[in-house]
C-alpha cells in the first residue's frame, strides 16, 4: 500500500482502497518537539489528531507519495508538519552509519520514498536543495528514493503514473 | 543596529535555540536587541511586521527532519507576501540533536535561498551538533574549551562577520555523546511507568 502526503489534494496514479490520503484540511498539529513518541507512547505521537499513527502507517506502507509546493528547496510548511510527525517511525536510540550519527531504526522495513515538488518559479539552487532533502529523508527514514519530480502546476502530477 | 533575535522552536524559553540566542544577546550588548518566538499559535502577521523593522535578522532554530521547523516554514513563507524592504541582513543557527553539526547542512541554505528569494544579504549561518548537550558542558571542567569552535562561530554572528554557511561539533567524544543521551531515554520512560525495553515499541505486532 502507499501512503500519500499532498498539500494540494493531487497525486500521481490512482488511490486503492487500502492506501492512506494525508491532504489539507484534515486534523493536524505542529510537532510539539516533546519526544514523547519515544518515551510516553513509543511508536505513537502522543499529540491526539489525524496524523498520530504516522510511524505505523509508514512501517506498513511499500511507497511514501509526497507532493508539495517546493518553497526554497524545502516541502511546504503543510507536508513539513506531518513530516515531523513521523518520527515515532524511528528509535531513539542512535547508531553510526557512514561515519556519522542517526537514529537506530524501529522497524526493518524499506520504504520507497518519491517526491512531486511543483512550483511556478522553482529556481535550479532550490532543485538541488530539495533533491538532497529527500535523499537526507530517505537516509534517515530507512528508505530508498524512487522518483524525483518537478513541475510548474501541480495538475500536470494528477497525469503522473 | 537594531537586532531582531527570532527563536524558532516550539519549546520557546524551555529550548536549545533560546539558550543559543541568549548566547549571541550577551555578545551584541550595544546593539538594540529584540527578541521575536515563532511558535505555533503566535500572531505571524505581528511577527513578521516586527522582523522587518530591524536591520540584522538573527534565526536560532532546531533541526526537524533534516530541515526548517514547519512552524519557522510558515512564518518565512507568510512574509514573502508583505511589503518589506531589500538588505535587510540574516544570519542563522541551526542546532542539532546528531553528534555532527553538518546534518544541517541544507537546513542551512534553505533558508539561504528564503533570504535570497527576499532580497535580503545573507551572511551566513552556522550548525551546532550535540547541541542538547551545551549546557551540560559548559559545566564541565574544561567545558568552555570543548565549547570552543561553538562559541567562536556565534562570535563571527555577533560581530556580522560570518561569511558563509559552517558546522562545529562540540569537543565531547562522540560515544560519550551517544550513551548520555541513550541513559536519559531509560531514565524518561522509567520516569513515564515504562521499562527501557518498551524503546523498541513496534506498532505492527
Amino acid at each position: 500500500m502507499k501512503v500519500i502526503i499532498t498539500d494540494t489534494g493531487v497525486y500521481p496514479g490512482i488511490l486503492n482502497e487500502e492506501d492512506v490520503l494525508i491532504t489539507t484540511g484534515m486534523n493536524v498539529h505542529a510537532c510539539a518537539g516533546c519526544f514523547g513518541c519515544f518515551t510516553k507512547t513509543p511508536g505513537v505521537c502522543v499529540v491526539d489528531d489525524d496524523i498520530a499513527d504516522m510511524g505505523e502507517k509508514l512501517a506498513k506502507c511499500d511507497d511514501l507519495y509526497i507532493v508539495s509546493r517546493c518553497w526554497y528547496g524545502s516541502y511546504s510548511p503543510f507536508v513539513k508538519t506531518v513530516m515531523e510527525r513521523c518520527l515515532s517511525y524511528i528509535h531513539p536510540d542512535f547508531v553510526i552509519r557512514d561515519g556519522v550519527m542517526r537514529h537506530k531504526r524501529r522497524y526493518n522495513h524499506e520504504i520507497r520514498i518519491s517526491a512531486f515538488f511543483y512550483g511556478e518559479n522553482i529556481e535550479e539552487a532550490e532543485k538541488e536543495t530539495a533533491r538532497e532533502l529527500i535523499r537526507l529523508n530517505a537516509i534517515n527514514l530507512y528508505g530508498k528514493v524512487s522518483r524525483i519530480m518537478f513541475f510548474t502546476d501541480a495538475l500536470e502530477i494528477g497525469g503522473i503514473q | 543596529m537594531k537586532v531582531a533575535l527570532i527563536c524558532a522552536s516550539p519549546k520557546g524559553k524551555e529550548s536549545t535555540s533560546y539558550l543559543l540566542l541568549e548566547e549571541i544577546k550577551e555578545k551584541m550588548q550595544g546593539n538594540e536587541t529584540e527578541e521575536i518566538f515563532i511558535q505555533p499559535g503566535i500572531n505571524m502577521d505581528k511577527a513578521i511586521s516586527r522582523m522587518f523593522e530591524n536591520e540584522y535578522v538573527i534565526f536560532f532554530y532546531p533541526l526537524y527532519v533534516d530541515g526548517l521547523p514547519s512552524t519557522l516554514l510558515a512564518f518565512l513563507t507568510a512574509s514573502e507576501m508583505k511589503p518589506h524592504k531589500r538588505g535587510i541582513e540574516v544570519a542563522e543557527v541551526c542546532n542539532c540533536g546528531y553528534y555532527e553539526g553538518k546534518h544541517g547542512y541544507i537546513s542551512l541554505r534553505i533558508l539561504e535561498n528564503w533570504a535570497k528569494k527576499m532580497h535580503f544579504t545573507y551572511h551566513g549561518g552556522v550548525s551546532i551538533g550535540a547541541a542538547p548537550a551545551i549546557e551540560t558542558v559548559r559545566e564541565m571542567p574544561m567545558g568552555n574549551a570543548m565549547l570552543k569552535r561553538a562559541d567562536q562561530a556565534l562570535s563571527l554572528i555577533a560581530a556580522g562577520n560570518i561569511k558563509d554557511n559552517m558546522s562545529v561539533n562540540l569537543g565531547i567524544p562522540r560515544l560519550v555523546y551517544k550513551k548520555v543521551v541513550e541513559s536519559n531515554w531509560r531514565k524518561e520512560i522509567r520516569k513515564n511507568g515504562l521499562e527501557a525495553r518498551d524503546l523498541d515499541n513496534k506498532m505492527t505486532e
